[in-house]
């Protein structure tokens, strides 16, 4: 009976640490949205596709509709250099602000070109892309174009510790794990 | 209640390999994944808890030696 009763306690602490963490939390402390995404392991990271390692470089990958890919720059204080498909430089820069909400107005201009224009607020694109069915869809349009196994290994790998029973399942059953992020790389 | 050793490492193996298909659900993006690993863990952690308080005495035994 005794047993009975641990795993009913435990059974109930595991239901109630593992709770699905509203995105908002994840930005409440943070100022700016680019200083929340250098946080690995964040919903944001989901929602806008940004290779955490790769901004921490300096540089990062921005998805958007899950296909079409800018890479960037950091270049200052909310300012950064894109490219984007078509072979074009932007300079970005963003401007944000939490209230109730994200609110994030993204600004660019050619190189050279002396006004910014506006090319997408930043609420809009989480309402047209939320995490769970962007990445439902199809897992892989997360991952870097041209990432190696390795890379995507390792990255996966430090990403997986994100929520309590994640890191215990990692802790505990590293081979199952790692089994199931090699599978992954490997079919992306 | 006593448990033979086999349906002990069935157990095992379920939450072994329950970890692993909640790792790939996970993974592949499925917000649900906390219940498949939740479940997993209970398994894996029950076999392991169930194997020691069986064997409580052997354990016992081999670090008294």
């Amino acid at each position: 009976m005794r047993i009975l009763k641990f795993v009913y306690v435990l059974f109930f602490a595991i239901l109630l640490v593992s709770c699905e963490k509203e995105s908002t939390e994840l930005i409440e402390n943070d100022d700016q949205v680019f200083e929340a995404t250098t946080r690995e392991n964040t919903e944001l990271e989901n929602y806008l596709g940004y290779n955490v390692k790769n901004f921490e470089n300096g540089n990062f990958t921005f998805y958007i509709n899950d296909k079409d890919v800018i890479t960037g720059t950091k270049t200052g204080e909310n300012h950064y250099l894109l490219s984007n498909p078509n072979g074009e430089l932007l300079e970005m820069k963003a401007d944000m602000r939490v209230e109730g909400g994200l609110n994030e107005q993204i600004s660019a201009r050619k190189v050279g070109d002396p006004q910014y224009s506006e090319i997408f607020n930043f609420s809009y694109f989480f309402a047209a892309a939320p995490n769970a069915t962007a990445q439902a869809a199809n897992p892989c349009n997360q991952h870097p174009a041209g990432e190696s196994f390795d890379n995507c290994f390792k990255r996966e790998w430090s990403d997986f510790c994100e929520d309590f029973i994640s890191c215990i399942a990692q802790i505990t059953n590293p081979i199952p794990v790692a089994v199931a992020v090699g599978i992954h790389c490997a079919s992306c | 209640m006593y448990y033979k050793l086999k349906y002990i490492i069935l157990l095992f193996a379920l939450g072994t390999f329950g970890i692993f298909n909640a790792s790939l659900l996970k993974l592949n993006g499925n917000p649900n994944y906390h219940y498949a690993l939740s479940t997993a863990l209970i398994l894996y952690w029950l076999s392991i808890i169930i194997f020691i308080i069986q064997n409580r005495k052997k354990i016992f035994d081999l670090f008294r030696k």
